[in-house]
């Protein structure tokens, strides 16, 4: 009786309880309905620079900016946190540096068996690989942007536009002289999409260079008047451009010789007092100078000299530190042995003695020395001499145009480390004598070329044009036999003449690890 | 039409205006009093419901309980407690009246009618959940041997693996339930305190030490904490949405109680033993010993030109020799209250500890302040209003991965001649890089404040429906520093000029939750409870970050900075909206089946993805409640199965493409420029995890012995993988895509035991036992559709890997053999023979288990340990990789008569790069915990007017480590990220010794 009761209660109140319900569910759904969930959902994100953003051409100032802070950062690396440039690793390899580190990645390139999957090589080979796309993508976002250009807008546009060819130049020639042959360069979609791309030759990656130095070429001679923007970047393509000739020539001959001499047109197409830099502050450490970072402050490096012991086995290299003496030479100063991250000996550099330090990319020195190359492989040793010499009693030591005085007086600037040992500001070094055969004649260019040029990334392809050009053999070249590494455990020196392209590009669905031989230059 | 809105607005008006409208205007009062059977001892914080709705109460302290309004009529009662078997009688209510009912609960090994917290927030019986559910009850266990929130769940519950990450007061410890679900995003579970999502970040802090972090994990105060749930997958947690794969750690801060106001004191000291194991460093010279040049064994027994022979061998250990420990201190006490009447009851504490660590510089100072409030304003509206605050500041030490590290230092240093003992001007005392006490000037601080709070509303307008709603805050004021102070480490510029690190953050967790159930009688068996509701929760976070250099001597902030400046901010948001429905069906109070799906959106998810699902199912059978059951030996049967979806969300900006700012200097100007910071993904959706798992609860012999079995499957699907991008693309390292699947399975076992109980002795165990079987299924394809390669990372670079078929972070390595050819004891360069690269383990234990043993004797002292074993993993024993490999400073390489498999480990490292032999047997069984608490007699104790009793507590943790690994502990980490593991130059755990007393009044 009871559950009866309570049944045909419980019914009527079940039912009374399921129109409530009902009711219930129907009003919030409408509610539901009725508000925009969506403002709940939407939120700020202030710190990032959505894609939208960069569509006209009040954004290009930008796109340039990045694409010299790119290049800063894949040509010399920066620092804390961050990672070493092409400098760094090319100076590693060839024994313009020595390691006083303790990673295994690092010490892998200074002995010379860098793997493929050495996360270091890895992410400085993207930071360069960065720096070429950033320049390809901005080239081709300023030529889109072109026709809303206004009159008086148009130069200064130009200016910035051939400098990134100019990048993108300066880009393919340092994978060319630091990487194996086949390297890929793939490219991005507006809309993130990665495609991927066969590698590319050594030689390939050099024609590629000389085609974006003639771009650069091609819009600065649009400017007009002609500015020293212009000057300037058009005197940078002539001296990107012989560079790239003259490590051609091996390939195309003399021909090429002779095209390098001719792009440079003497000191009427590109002064020796000419100077690229890419500049370096202590506004952020972001835009410090890797090599002081790495090298100075850090001790992970040291100058070396004659990396590779002949009593052991091994080859000599360039007598870095022994060639210093006081007041005679002074391209390579460096600080007296301080211990090194490891605890070993580590001598300091006095090319960049500051995190403010610029680098110079290239050069008018630079110019006189690939005329002097070719003049002395043609076998024109009278303008082979005048072409060598030419920097030596026009210039003071570093020159570092126009930022001169941290460069020509180290010792003064502001937050600059003291060179203890002292040294004069020389306004220029004696001049060479002919040494009389023409293997003196190579030691002496390449000499030059690598006290110079010393920690700017050129002393690789200098190695490889000993070998290729020269004729040197391997074992004369780089160092062999017992790899010494101060104070810690050893081996062999491996056969590497040049870095690997990382196993990670592997990804990019035609690229395989095999087809990088790294001791192929 | 009309009539019919007109008739649905008076409807739901009335329901909310006029809570009675359903039922005649009839009720009366149930009292009672519930006791423990045999001993007549109040039984307090019993839950008291009337069974088919959702009415109840809690007994005080007397064991007493008041339920008002119950309508007139027969109704059935329950009284369920944890540790109790419920019971249940009828009660006829006569209308205007009280009526009494009393309880007398017998104990029993597994409880069915365990209260569960919900993901609406209410509360759920055990015997209606078809997943397993692990409870803590954190009441019972010993604080004293128990120092942080990650120790409070070590070794119990079966699935649930803390991985320390070493012994450094005040760091972080990684927390996997059922494996690791997720490569790329956090696997760590999500914290709800009292219904309010929390702060769980395991690495909450922004200034490197080294590799060792902070987790909130840690501002847990064990003394608050009433109970804590585990969900353990998404076939439990699937109603908590985007962000419960990973598991849901459920806290239940104490709550009051109706009664005479209750006092709590207690206060703890202990010691903190420093690691006494340190290997010592070895170095050998050879021609004269003027300056060092290596010699190796190997060297010479191969004929190296340089080491024609080893002339001098010399050993130090700076570690022992110029020990810079000390031995740490723990001190804590703390006083709490409780009280209040029927309608009010209140809980407060405060809490404040003091923990010095072995280095001198490690130290962990909090002060924890709580109070809970439950309020009756009405007889149909319970609301509880809950605030906790914590201030704390934490001082951590350089080590690990540091150059400027104490272990660090210690174990990689060279012995050199004549190394003096006393302080010398420039000595470094054996170590790498400077002495100690210069070392211990690096100041890496944690500032906090936090509060956590929440309004829980918990509203009945009818008897058949409730409402529940749940306001929470979590605020976390951060404050990173970091302080070199200048001219005190000379190693470079940077340090030597000295510098100063601020970072402020502020981390904002809101919770907002609405839901109603309607719970109805379909028949005289049937009964139907349906849940709808929505869910808000918000995180949002903001920081300032600020770094100088050339920092003035004497000052300690950014005012004395004068150069390298660098200044950052960040404003992460991100915001889920899910909406839900549940359905559950009771028949007979013996089968429970019930399905659910929630709907979630997040400001997250990519732009062309808007709303992600997760259905849910269970169901429960209580066998032993059918007649024809035998219940002689077997009183509770329950078998259980479920099956959920559940999600892990993306970072708040992974789907989007977008730039970064950068600064860059042109020709010495400073622009702005942008480079490329992410592709982005419009399609990026949440991972998905789907779990189903099987199981039985039973409790057998006379409640003497309780399993609890499960066996589980879970699959993540759209795993987030950061696909690494072709290193030529020029563009970002690596993509944020939906395209991998990652598998756990394995099976959980709980056994509970009575093995002894007489009166003057009795005996309990508890073993769990898991296993969990990882394996990464498939790492999906590129746009081109190729096949992704193998992930590699790992300390060095490339020791561990995602690659299918293998578990998540596996180790590779290049194998190697070795032979001594010539038998002279020496494995020189020529005797090791270098292989492939090849599969050597997984860095996560596939097996733990734990086995919690506690004694009473003579009814006042108890005596409990607690074993717990990791298994069936490896350790990457990097420490001695690199004395060896790098540094050259280990034994194996100038000792002769070192065992060959050393030498050859070391060898085959220096000659071929490969770390295989380092790569080691990890499992361990730990001595975890041991207590010994005495009951003091009350006799004794209501003399002092210790009317509620006094307990005293001598405890030791992390006392003895069974294993074969040869590094420093195999329980320690260097860094606390989610794969990468290795053991370098780490502090290994501690032991610890506390004392401490209870008053109770």
């Amino acid at each position: 009786m009871r559950r009866f009761r309570k049944g045909t209660y419980m019914r009527r109140a079940s039912s009374y309880r399921f129109r409530l319900l009902a009711a219930l569910a129907v009003a919030s759904a409408a509610t539901a309905t009725a508000c925009n969930t969506d403002r709940l959902l939407t939120v700020q994100r202030p710190d990032i620079v959505p894609i939208g953003a960069v569509t006209d051409k009040s954004a290009l100032p930008t796109v340039y900016g990045g694409v010299l802070a790119d290049f800063q950062i894949g040509f010399n690396g920066s620092t804390p946190g961050g990672n070493e440039g092409v400098v760094n690793y090319s100076g590693i390899l060839g024994d313009e540096f020595y390691i006083t580190d303790t990673f295994d990645t690092r010490i892998q390139i200074d002995a010379r068996y860098t793997r493929a999957d050495n996360a270091n090589n890895d992410a400085v080979f993207r930071n360069l690989a960065r720096s070429r796309q950033s320049a390809e993508q901005a080239a081709a976002k300023f030529a889109q942007l072109a026709p809303t250009f206004l009159a008086g807008e148009v130069n200064g546009f130009a200016a910035q536009r051939a400098e990134i060819f100019n990048v993108a130049g300066l880009d393919y020639l340092l994978f060319a002289e630091i990487y194996c042959s086949g390297v890929p360069f793939d490219s991005v979609t507006s809309q993130g999409a990665v495609i991927g791309k066969p590698g590319l030759s050594t030689v390939q990656m050099l024609r590629t260079a000389i085609n974006r130095f003639d771009s650069a070429t091609a819009v600065a001679n649009s400017i007009s008047p002609v500015s020293g923007a212009a000057t300037a970047q058009l005197r940078l393509a002539r001296v990107g451009k012989a560079r790239a000739y003259l490590d051609l020539a091996d390939t195309y001959g003399d021909a090429f010789l002779d095209s390098a001499i001719a792009t440079i047109g003497g000191t009427a197409g590109v002064p020796t007092t000419f100077s690229y830099l890419v500049s370096h502050s202590n506004n952020t450490t972001r835009e410090n100078n890797g090599v002081w970072a790495f090298v100075n402050n850090q001790v992970r490096w040291g100058q070396a000299n004659q990396e590779g012991n002949a009593a052991a086995g091994g080859n000599v290299g360039l007598a870095y530190r022994s060639q210093f003496v006081n007041g005679a030479d002074v391209r390579t100063a460096f600080l007296p042995s301080t211990p090194g991250f490891n605890g070993a000996g580590n001598f300091r550099t006095q090319k960049y003695p500051a995190r403010e330090t610029p680098i110079v990319v290239a050069s008018g020195t630079e110019a006189r020395l690939i005329e002097a190359e070719a003049y002395l492989r043609k076998n024109d040793i009278a303008n082979w001499l005048l072409k060598i010499n030419d920097p030596r009693h026009v210039l003071a030591l570093n020159q570092c145009a126009p930022i001169a005085s941290a460069c020509l007086n180290p010792s003064t600037a502001g937050g600059v480390e003291t060179n203890t040992t002292a040294h004069t500001t020389a306004t220029g070094l004696a001049d060479l004598t002919d040494p009389g055969t023409q293997a003196a004649r190579e030691n002496l260019t390449f000499a030059e070329r690598g006290f110079w040029m010393y920690a700017t990334a050129h002393r690789l392809g200098d190695m490889r044009r000993l070998i290729r050009q020269i004729g040197r053999p391997f074992a004369a070249v780089y160092a062999t036999g017992p790899y010494i590494l101060a104070g810690q455990p050893g081996g062999v020196y491996g056969p590497a003449v040049n870095l690997p392209v990382p196993i990670f590009e592997e990804s990019n669905g035609i690229f395989k690890t095999a087809s990088c031989n790294t001791a192929t230059p | 039409m009309l009539r019919l809105l007109r008739r649905l607005t008076v409807a739901m008006g009335a329901a909310a205006l006029v809570p009675t409208l359903t039922l005649a205007q009839q009720s009366g009062t149930i009292t009672g009093r519930v006791t423990e059977s045999g001993s007549g001892q109040p039984v307090a914080d019993a839950n008291v419901v009337i069974v088919g709705t959702t009415r109840g109460a809690r007994t005080d302290a007397e064991g007493r309980y008041r339920l008002t309004d119950v309508p007139a009529g027969p109704a059935q009662v329950r009284a369920l407690r944890i540790g109790y078997a419920s019971t249940a009688q009828t009660v006829n209510v006569a209308s205007g009246s009280t009526n009494n009912a009393d309880f007398a609960l017998s104990s029993a090994a597994i409880s069915l009618d365990r209260v569960i917290v919900t993901a609406q927030g209410g509360e759920q019986r055990r015997v209606e959940v078809g997943n397993t559910v692990s409870n803590i009850n954190v009441a019972e266990v010993q604080k004293a041997a128990v120092n942080s929130g990650a120790s409070l769940l070590q070794g119990r519950a079966a699935g649930v693996t803390v991985i320390q990450n070493g012994g450094t007061t005040g760091t972080s410890a990684r927390v996997r339930i059922r494996g690791a679900n997720s490569v790329n995003l956090s696997n760590e579970p999500l914290i709800i305190i009292d219904n309010v999502r929390v702060n769980n970040a395991f690495n909450s802090y922004s200034i490197g030490v080294g590799g060792q972090s902070i987790s909130r994990l840690n501002d847990l105060d064990p003394d608050e904490i009433e109970t804590i749930d585990i969900l353990k997958g998404p076939a439990a947690s699937a109603l908590y949405g985007t962000a419960a794969a990973n598991g849901v750690i459920l806290v239940t801060t104490k709550r009051g109680r109706a009664g005479t106001p209750t006092y709590t004191t207690y206060a703890e000291h202990g010691t903190i033993k420093p690691f006494d194991r340190f290997p010592a460093n070895y170095n050998s010279y050879a021609n004269g010993g003027a300056n060092p040049s290596f010699c190796f064994l190997a060297d010479v027994a191969t004929g190296v030109a340089r080491c024609p022979a080893i002339d001098s061998l010399f050993v130090y250990n700076p570690l022992v020799q110029n020990s810079p420990f000390r031995t740490g201190q723990n001190s804590r006490g703390g006083l709490q209250s409780s009280g209040g009447n029927e309608l009010a009851q209140y809980f407060v504490s405060g809490d404040v500890s003091d923990e010095t660590g072995v280095f001198l510089d490690n130290r962990l100072r909090s002060v924890n302040v709580r109070s809970n409030l439950n309020l009756v304003p009405f007889s149909k509206l319970r609301v509880q209003i809950n605030g906790g605050y914590l201030t704390s500041r934490a001082s951590l030490p350089q080590n690990d991965n540091n150059n400027l590290g104490i272990v660090s230092g210690g174990l990689l240093g060279k012995a050199r001649e004549n190394e003096p003992v006393e302080p010398a001007s420039g000595s470094r005392l054996g170590y790498f890089l400077r002495a100690p006490s210069k070392l211990y000037a690096v100041v890496s601080n944690q500032d906090v404040e936090r509060f956590t709070g929440g309004l829980n509303g918990d509203y009945t307008p009818l008897s058949w429906f409730q409402v529940l709603g749940t306001l929470g805050y979590d605020v976390l004021n951060r404050f990173d520093a970091g302080l070199l102070p200048p001219n005190i480490l000379d190693n470079n510029t940077s340090n030597r000029i000295g510098n100063r690190t601020a970072n402020r953050f502020e981390i904002f967790n809101y919770t907002a939750n609405l839901s109603g159930t309607a719970t109805f009688n379909l028949g005289q068996s049937l009964v139907s409870k349906t849940s709808a509701g929505t869910q808000f929760q918000r995180e949002n976070l903001t920081d300032n970050q600020a770094f100088g250099t050339t920092l003035v001597a004497g000052t300690g902030s950014l005012a004395g900075t004068s150069t390298g400046f660098a200044v950052g901010e960040d404003q992460l948001d991100n915001r889920t909206l899910g909406y839900f429905i549940q359905q559950q069906l009771e028949f007979a109070e013996r089968v429970y089946l019930t399905g659910a799906l929630r709907g979630d959106k997040n400001s997250a998810f990519g732009k062309d993805f808007r709303f992600a699902k997760y259905p849910s199912g269970s169901l429960s059978y209580v066998v032993s409640r059918e007649r024809w059951f035998p219940t002689r030996f077997i009183s509770t049967f329950k078998l259980r199965g479920a099956y959920g979806v559940s999600g892990l969300r993306p970072g708040p900006v992974d789907a989007l493409q977008y730039f970064n700012p950068t600064a860059v200097n042109v020709v010495g100007t400073e622009t702005s420029g942008i480079n490329v910071g992410n592709l982005g993904d419009p399609n990026l959706r949440p991972e998905k995890v789907r779990e189903g798992e099987f199981g039985f609860e039973s409790s057998m012999l006379n409640d003497r012995l309780g399993l609890d079995f499960t066996v589980f499957d879970k699959q993540s699907r759209d795993a987030l993988i950061s696909r690494t991008l072709p290193s030529a693309a020029g563009t970002a390292a690596a993509q944020l895509t939906n395209i991998g699947r990652v598998s756990n399975k394995g099976i959980e076992l709980q056994a509970t035991v009575g093995l002894v109980r007489m009166e003057r002795f009795g005996w309990d165990a508890t073993l769990n036992y898991a296993t969990v079987h990882n394996k990464l299924i498939d790492l999906g394809k590129d746009l081109l559709g190729n096949k992704i390669q193998p992930i590699i990372f790992g300390l060095g670079g490339a020791t561990q890997r995602h690659t299918e078929g293998r578990p998540l972070g596996a180790y590779y390595q290049p194998t190697y053999t070795y032979a001594d050819k010539n038998g002279d004891g020496i494995i020189d360069y020529t005797e090791v023979t270098v292989g492939d690269t090849a599969y050597l383990g997984n860095p996560l234990p596939s097996r733990t288990w734990s086995l919690n043993s506690s004694m009473t004797l003579f009814q006042h002292l108890h005596l409990n340990t607690l074993l717990d074993a990791q298994q069936g993993f490896k350790q990457f024993n990097s420490t001695q990789e690199f004395r060896c490999g790098t540094i050259g400073n280990c034994p194996e390489l100038y000792v002769k008569g070192s065992p060959l498999w050393e030498q050859a480990r070391a060898i085959a490292n220096i000659q071929f790069g490969t770390a295989a032999g380092y790569i080691e047997d990890a499992s361990y069984v730990k001595l975890r915990e041991v207590s010994l608490t005495w009951d003091v007699p009350s006799q004794f104790a209501s003399r002092f007017g210790m009317t509620r009793g006094v307990t005293v507590t001598l405890a030791g943790r992390n006392l003895h480590t069974w294993t074969k690994y040869t590094g420093l502990d195999p329980e320690i980490n260097f860094t606390t990220a989610s794969f990468t593991q290795a053991e370098f130059l780490s502090q290994p755990p501690v032991k610890r010794y506390i004392g401490r007393i209870n008053i109770n009044f």
